[in-house]
């Protein structure tokens, strides 16, 4: 598991910048803490919340049970009154004591709604007020007059019932909770039992509670100790069946706080004995309410969150920028480098952090090194391949010697003084122009120059056997060139094209421009060749058969090569009896170039 | 780089601006959480005694479901135009949702029906004839109601002893109800019926039945709704109060309903038995249902919603159970 959480944080990791990596731990880092403590904040306010809660109903119970104990011990001190002071003091076969008992009840009549003296046969003996009693009523038969007589030392209270003895006027009835005892009457000097009931208004418990009861989640009720209701705030529900209360479960419970679970819903029960009655007085709060109470600091725990995520997610997002910047612009430089830009524009980055710095400087210095180096080659290389092209260039003007002395002598031999004369002269202005200042590239006119002198003095020694047109672009005149490029083809055009060909010899130089490339044509209309053989020609190991001093063609093309690259040099057409053509293929770069940039290079050098 | 730190800046400032306005909603919701349900309670007649365990269970459901309630009686007893205007006026005062105890079923079920089409109305105790929208009905049911009280009457009397039905009320389909169950029982068990019934000119009941009384003053009685149950114990009260002596026969009266006023007089062996539903939990349930309406809830059950019912005499009346169904506590 942790290996796949470990392995899902790498993969998840590629391809993430360094900035948003720091972000994302920094502000994860930061939420986690921040929703563990404040879980942990949350989780103790509620317990504490709970203990608060849990303390007030213990409280308020506490209250109430001291005003029901008031309100219960003035009905028995009334009960005592009546039984101790008038009853005990009169022999009822001479005396009333309705006078005295109205005394009584007068004082007492806010919370009281009569009090009544019955025999033990149930005849009425006194009440307070005077009423009649109701016709048929049989007081032996009612449950506060049992339960007297059952336990005759004890004063009795009965649940919440209508008040079944006097004539109402009105169709009024009383809700009223009987408190009877069992007394001793004095009949002509004889005792004998009887009963004295108290009904104390069944309202007057109601305020009691209904002051504690705002509807806030938490109810208090009263029960007796048998579990029956006496009170409770949604009792006429209860008693329609609309409403459940667990008050059979709550009878068994010890005085204190519990836990119950009643219908589904957990809950706090708070129980309180009141003391003689027996009666239990019960708070009831559903535990979801320990919560709810707690909704709007819920509320803002949840909202001082969200707000500091986005705080910290903002001040990470500062703050790894001002981390992963100066790695990021060394990445940037070092991207520069990756694609081969060594130039003195390449600016390694170097700022940061102490170890970022460090990095950019060694990574500046390892450019310096790798430039000096690449410079270094380029330099050997550029001495090599001007070694090179010296070389050839060594090769070809001994060779073009060779063959315009050759010519000469041969006019010497046959007393042609005057045309020798001229091609001493042609020979001179080519081998000035030929010197080109130590140049190897030359514009093509001048190039077209070199070889209309050579065409010159070789008409001579042909006595213009062969004709010579020129069809050059104008344009591509101030181009550069290889010097002595045109003269060793045209060499090869008279030798091995025209020798044969009586007076029909035909050469053409064609100059002309495509696009960014230059193109010089020598075609002529000799015997031609196959193709295996002109194939062979511009390779560097072939067997041909070489006549003159054999370096020609293939010195062109290399001269080429070297200066220009391999995509430049010569392509050789032919076809036997038809002719060959000879294309020199050159880059179309300025003359004036060339010659800023040899400049350079001498200044170098 | 700079377009992409503004974008920033405004996805967390429009964050910042929406978690303020959420705070603020919240904490203002409690101050403005007044979403209470407005419904008016309208039952027939004129005697709000009669309906004052109804309108404990109706207004219990209230705080219960946070709805308002306003409690409308009638000017008279019977008169269905003055219904017909309570309803109206109570539509053009835009409450929510009506409960209504129709005066006349027959009468009223065209501005019921039309009413019902608009906001919900939960029918208590009586129904309308209704077969375009189902309407919620809430009520016991009133033909066992009827057959209870005949066995009562059975169960006391023999079937020589003539037994009177006080014919009144009849265009309330739950006077009806328990008329057909009272009388199937009686007569499929060989009692026979009579029927008092106020003709054209008997427009005062209490004068009617003293008539019928002096007519024939032994036997059974049985009044099907408390209007009736409440006239005969009125007339018969006079006709006793009449006789000084107090040797005079009087009919032994049963009946449906359980006003204080009947109550009382089956205390004082006035009335000899009733039978009664359980008002409290029919009010409590008809805002429970016109309140699942005004939330949305599922659409009324066809055959209604049945509420207990109990009978009484005066060896029961003070039993707790009945006591507490009897005597209502004022909560």
């Amino acid at each position: 598991m942790i290996e796949r959480l470990r392995g899902l944080i790498k993969n998840n990791h590629k391809g993430k910048s360094i900035q948003f990596m720091l972000s994302l731990s920094f502000t994860s880092i930061a939420v986690l803490g921040m929703v563990f403590v404040g879980f942990m904040l949350y989780a103790r306010f509620v317990a504490s919340s709970s203990e608060v809660i849990i303390e007030d109903n213990q409280r308020l119970i506490e209250q109430v049970s001291l005003n029901l104990d008031a309100y219960i011990r003035s009905m028995m001190r009334t009960s005592d009154a009546m039984y101790y002071t008038v009853i005990k003091n009169i022999d009822i076969s001479t005396e009333k004591m309705d006078k005295e008992m109205n005394l009584l009840y007068e004082v007492n009549k806010g919370s009281l709604i009569g009090v009544a003296c019955f025999s033990e046969q149930g005849e009425l003996l006194g009440a307070a007020p005077v009423s009649d009693l109701k016709p048929g009523v049989d007081v032996t038969k009612q449950e506060w007059f049992i339960n007297a007589n059952e336990k005759i030392e004890n004063l009795h209270f009965s649940t919440p019932h209508v008040r079944n003895l006097f004539d109402e006027s009105n169709y009024r009835y009383y809700w009223v909770i009987s408190l009877s005892r069992v007394v001793e009457l004095t009949k002509a000097g004889y005792t004998s039992r009887g009963t004295l009931v108290v009904d104390m208004s069944f309202s007057g418990i109601e305020q009691l509670f209904s002051k504690v009861n705002t509807g806030d989640g938490t109810y208090v009720y009263l029960m007796d100790g048998e579990g029956e209701i006496i009170y409770h705030p949604r009792q006429k529900l209860i008693y329609s069946n609309l409403f459940q209360e667990n008050n059979q479960g709550a009878v068994v419970y010890e005085d204190g706080n519990h836990i119950e679970k009643f219908e589904g819903v957990e809950r706090s029960v708070v129980v309180h004995t009141v003391g003689y009655t027996g009666w239990k007085i019960v708070s009831v709060t559903p535990v979801s309410q320990f919560s709810m109470s707690l909704g709007q600091m819920r509320f803002f725990m949840v909202a001082i969150l969200a707000f500091s995520l986005i705080l910290i997610t903002f001040l990470n997002l500062i703050l790894s920028a001002q981390i992963a910047n100066p790695i990021k612009k060394l990445e940037n430089s070092v991207k520069d480098l990756e694609k081969g830009n060594l130039g003195s524009d390449l600016d390694i980055y170097i700022g940061g952090s102490h170890e970022v710095q460090h990095l950019g400087r060694t990574v500046r210095s390892m450019v310096e090194q790798m430039r000096r180096l690449m410079d270094g080659i380029v330099q050997e290389q550029e001495e090599k391949r001007k070694s090179e092209l010296d070389a050839l260039q060594s090769q070809i003007n001994p060779h073009f010697l060779y063959n315009t002395l050759d010519s000469i002598v041969w006019m010497i031999e046959c007393e042609r003084y005057d045309e020798a004369i001229s091609m001493v002269t042609e020979l001179a202005s080519l081998f000035r122009i030929s010197l080109s200042k130590g140049q190897n590239v030359i514009s093509i006119d001048k190039e077209l120059q070199h070889a209309r002198n050579y065409i010159n003095i070789q008409k001579v020694r042909y006595r213009n056997k062969f004709q010579v047109i020129y069809d050059i672009n104008p344009d591509i005149l101030t181009f550069g060139t290889m010097k002595l490029i045109l003269q060793p083809i045209l060499e090869n055009a008279i030798y091995y094209g025209m020798e044969a060909m009586g007076d029909e010899g035909l050469i053409y130089i064609r100059g002309y421009q495509i696009d960014e490339e230059i193109y010089l044509e020598v075609g002529d209309n000799g015997l031609g060749m196959p193709e295996s053989m002109s194939e062979k020609l511009l390779d560097e190991h072939n067997q041909l058969p070489k006549r003159g001093s054999g370096i020609g063609l293939l010195n062109v093309h290399q001269r080429i090569q070297i200066c220009f690259g391999t995509d430049y040099g010569l392509q050789i057409k032919s076809e036997p009896d038809v002719g060959t053509k000879v294309i020199i293929h050159l880059p179309a770069i300025l003359y004036s170039e060339y010659v800023v940039k040899e400049e350079e290079t001498d200044e170098k050098a | 780089m700079k377009k992409r730190r503004i974008w920033i800046f405004f996805i967390i400032a429009s964050l910042l601006l929406l978690m303020w306005v959420i705070s603020y909603s919240y904490i203002n919701q409690e101050k403005s959480n007044d979403d209470s349900k407005k419904i008016s309670v309208i039952v027939h007649g004129e005697n709000t005694q009669r309906w004052e365990n109804f309108y404990q269970g109706v207004q219990q459901a209230a705080v219960d479901l946070n709805a308002e309630v306003t409690f409308l009686t009638m000017t008279d007893d019977i008169s269905i135009e003055n219904q017909i205007s309570l309803v109206e006026r109570e539509v053009k005062n835009n409450v929510q949702g009506i409960i209504i105890s129709a005066v006349d079923s027959e009468g009223m079920s065209e501005i019921i029906e039309e009413t019902a089409k608009h906001i919900p109305v939960v029918m208590a105790e009586n129904n309308i004839p209704s077969d375009d929208i189902p309407i919620e009905y809430i009520s016991a049911d009133n033909k066992k109601m009827g057959e209870t009280l005949a066995e009562r009457i059975m169960e006391e009397n023999d079937g020589t002893t003539p037994i009177y039905i006080l014919q009144v009320n009849q265009q309330r389909d739950c006077v009806w109800q328990r008329r057909s169950g009272l009388e199937s029982k009686l007569q499929s068990n060989g009692y026979a019926i009579e029927y008092w019934e106020p003709a054209q000119g008997d427009s005062d009941l209490n004068l009617f039945i003293d008539k019928m009384l002096k007519k024939s003053a032994w036997g059974v009685v049985a009044a099907l709704d408390e209007i009736a149950l409440e006239g005969i114990i009125d007339g018969t009260q006079e006709y006793l109060n009449r006789d000084k002596e107090g040797e005079i026969l009087h009919p032994v009266i049963y009946g449906i309903g359980s006003t204080a006023k009947i109550v009382y007089s089956l205390d004082r062996d006035l009335i000899k038995g009733i039978v009664f539903q359980d008002e409290y939990h029919m009010g409590y349930i008809s805002m429970v249902r016109l309140c699942r309406q005004l939330n949305g809830g599922e659409a009324p059950p066809a055959d209604g919603d049945s509420i207990e019912f109990y009978s009484a005499n005066k060896d029961t009346l003070h039993l707790p159970e009945k006591e507490r169904l009897l005597y209502p506590i004022i909560q």
